[in-house]
C-alpha cells in the first residue's frame, strides 16, 4: 500500500510543478498584455468602452479559465499515456492529476492577489480594490473562494473533454464537449458571475435567482463529483495510445 | 520475486479483425525471448497486452501469478519500449531520464547516463530535436537502465545505425549478465539478433506457429542437398519448409528430429548436411507459401 501511496504522491508534484511552470507563463503573458495595454491607453490609443476600468486581477480572472481548460486536455491526451508508459497504474494516475489540479486551483488564488497588489503599487491604484469585487459583495475572501472553485471544474472539464477525446475519437467526443458545456453554465448559474448565456438561451428557466453561498459550494461540490465520476468511468480501463 | 509470464488463450481483436488469435505461452522469468513475426502479425497488440496498455478481448494473462491490469505493484516492474513519437517533447534528455527514474524502482540513474555517453546522446538537447536513430537510443537507454523484472523491446532499433544496434546487443547481453530479467525483443531484424535469443516464438497471422528454445529449434532443422532422386527418398514423411532445385541438384530444409540413423544414411548416400538459419526457419514458417 506504500507503494501506492508514493506513486500518486510522485505524479501529483510532478504535474504541479510542470504545469505550475506553464502557469507561471501564462501569468507572464497575461502581465505583458496588461502593461501593454496600460502604455497604449497613456500614449493614447483608442480603446473600447469598459477596457479602461480593467485591472490585472479581472483580466486574470477571466483568462485563467481558458488556461485551466487547455492543460486540463494536455493531462488527457499527454500525461496519461506518459505515466502508464511508465508503469503507472490509470488509477494512481487518475487521484495523482486531480491533486495536482487542486493544488492549482489553490496556487492562482494566492499568486494573483500578490501579484495585483505588487502592481497596485507601481501603478498607483487601490490595491484592495477591483472591479471584480462589486460583484461579489466587496468580499475578497467570496470572490478567491469562487475563483478557485470556477478554475478547478474547468480543468476538471478540459479534462473531461480530453478523455472522451481520447478514448471514444471524434465523433463521439464531441458528446463529451456538450457534456461539459451544460456542467460549466450550471456552474456560472451558481455563481451568477458571465451570467451563463448558453444556460439562459437553451433552457427554458431563468437563472435570475439569487444564490447563496452554501447553495453555490454545494452545487460545485456536485459538478465536481460528477465531473470526476465520468473522468474515471471514461478512463477507468481505457486502451493507451501508441 | 518470481515474474513468469502466462498467457491463456489470449484473443485481441479490432472490431471485426482479429490481431491476436488464442494464444497460449508460458514465458519462464530470467531469459532473452525473440518474439518474431511479420508486418502485422499481432506482435505489438500481443506486448500491449503484457504492459497493461490495454486489456485483451477474452483470454487471461497473469504475471507472477497476478493479473497485471491496473495492478501497481506488477505494472511497476513491466517496462514496454517502442517507438514513441517524441514530436512534442520538449523535456531534455537529461530530464526525460531523471523523470522516468523515479517511477521505476530498480532503474540505475548512473547505468542510463553510461549508456547515454556510449551512444553519443547529448544530454542538454530536448527529446523532439533529437534524430530517429538517437530516440530510438534514449528508448534504450530507458529500457535497460530501468532493469524491469520484464523488459518488452518493441523493434527498438528503428533508425539506428549498425554500430548502435552492436552497442544495443552488447549492452543488453552484458547486463542481463548483471542483472537477470525476463526480455522480450520483438524484431524482424531475425538474422542479426538470433544469438540474442534464448528462446524463440514466432507468431504469424495472430497465432503462435512456434515457441522453442534456440539451440534446439536451429539443431532440429538441416538442410540437404544432393542429387533429386536421392534427396526426394529421404525426405518422405518429413516436414519439408523449402525446396530449391538447381539442374539435377535438390537442396531441401526440413524440419524435425533426425534420428542417428537417418543422419547416417543420409551421409552414406553422399548427401550434404548443413544448419538452417533461424531466418530460415522464420521466413518460411511465416512466409504466404507456407500453410501449417
Amino acid at each position: 500500500m506504500k507503494q501506492k501511496s508514493s506513486a500518486i504522491t510522485k505524479v501529483s508534484t510532478e504535474l504541479f510543478v510542470k504545469q505550475g511552470s506553464w502557469a507561471l507563463g501564462f501569468l507572464g503573458i497575461i502581465l505583458l498584455i496588461y502593461v501593454g495595454l496600460g502604455i497604449g491607453i497613456n500614449i493614447g490609443v483608442n480603446v473600447r468602452e469598459g477596457v479602461l476600468e480593467e485591472d490585472f486581477f479581472t483580466i486574470a480572472y477571466r483568462s485563467t479559465k481558458g488556461f485551466m481548460l487547455v492543460i486540463g486536455i494536455i493531462s488527457a491526451y499527454g500525461f496519461l499515456s506518459y505515466y502508464v508508459r511508465h508503469g503507472i497504474t490509470r488509477r494512481d494516475f487518475f487521484n495523482g492529476s486531480t491533486l495536482a489540479a487542486l493544488y492549482l486551483s489553490l496556487a492562482f488564488p494566492v499568486a494573483m492577489p500578490l501579484i495585483h497588489w505588487i502592481i497596485s503599487m507601481f501603478a498607483s491604484q487601490d490595491a484592495g480594490n477591483t472591479r471584480l469585487l462589486q460583484e461579489f459583495n466587496n468580499s475578497w475572501l467570496l470572490t478567491l473562494v469562487s475563483y478557485s472553485v470556477q478554475i478547478f471544474i474547468y480543468y476538471l472539464m478540459g479534462w473531461m473533454i480530453g478523455s472522451g477525446f481520447y478514448r471514444f475519437g471524434w465523433i463521439r467526443g464531441l458528446g463529451w464537449i456538450a457534456a461539459a458545456l451544460v456542467l460549466i453554465g450550471f456552474m456560472d448559474a451558481l455563481w451568477q458571475f458571465e451570467l451563463a448565456s448558453i444556460w439562459e438561451e437553451w433552457v427554458p428557466v431563468t437563472t435570475d435567482f439569487s444564490v447563496t453561498l452554501p447553495v453555490s459550494l454545494a452545487g460545485s461540490l456536485a459538478v465536481i463529483l460528477i465531473a470526476l465520476t465520468l473522468i474515471r468511468l471514461i478512463t477507468r480501463r481505457v486502451t493507451i495510445k501508441m | 520475486m518470481n515474474l513468469d509470464v502466462q498467457l491463456d488463450r489470449i484473443s485481441v481483436a479490432y472490431g471485426s479483425v482479429e490481431a491476436v488469435r488464442e494464444i497460449s505461452l508460458h514465458l519462464p522469468a530470467g531469459k532473452i525471448y525473440g518474439l518474431l513475426g511479420r508486418n502485422g502479425a499481432g506482435k505489438t497488440s500481443l506486448l500491449s497486452v503484457l504492459a497493461s496498455f490495454r486489456e485483451p478481448t477474452s483470454g487471461k494473462v497473469t504475471i507472477g501469478g497476478k493479473q497485471p491490469f491496473e495492478n501497481a505493484k506488477i505494472m511497476q516492474h513491466v517496462s514496454f519500449i517502442y517507438d514513441v513519437d517524441y514530436k512534442d517533447e520538449t523535456d531534455k534528455v537529461k530530464a526525460a531520464i531523471q523523470s522516468i527514474a523515479r517511477y521505476r524502482p530498480q532503474f540505475d540513474l548512473g547505468y542510463a547516463l553510461d549508456l547515454a555517453r556510449k551512444f553519443n546522446l547529448p544530454l542538454d538537447k530536448q527529446l523532439k530535436q533529437l534524430s530517429k536513430g538517437m530516440q530510438s537510443a534514449f528508448n534504450v537507454c530507458i529500457g535497460l537502465a530501468s532493469r524491469s523484472p520484464i523488459t518488452i523491446l518493441d523493434e527498438a532499433y528503428l533508425g539506428m545505425d549498425a554500430p548502435s544496434r552492436e552497442i544495443f546487443y552488447r549492452e543488453l547481453l552484458e547486463d542481463q549478465g548483471r542483472h537477470p530479467r525476463t526480455f522480450i525483443l520483438s524484431t524482424h531484424l531475425v538474422s542479426e539478433m538470433d544469438y540474442l535469443f534464448e528462446e524463440v516464438i514466432i507468431i504469424h497471422k495472430g497465432r503462435v506457429v512456434l515457441q522453442d528454445d534456440y539451440e534446439s529449434l536451429t539443431s532440429r532443422g538441416v538442410s540437404i542437398t544432393g542429387p533429386a532422386a536421392k534427396v526426394d527418398e529421404f525426405i518422405q514423411g518429413m516436414k519439408v519448409l523449402n525446396v530449391q532445385q538447381l539442374g539435377s541438384t535438390k537442396a531441401v530444409m526440413v524440419y524435425g528430429e533426425l534420428s542417428e540413423a537417418a543422419l547416417s544414411a543420409v551421409l552414406r548416400a553422399g548427401l550434404e548436411i548443413g544448419p538452417i538459419s533461424l531466418q530460415d526457419l522464420f521466413i518460411h514458417l511465416t512466409g504466404e507459401e507456407y500453410s501449417a
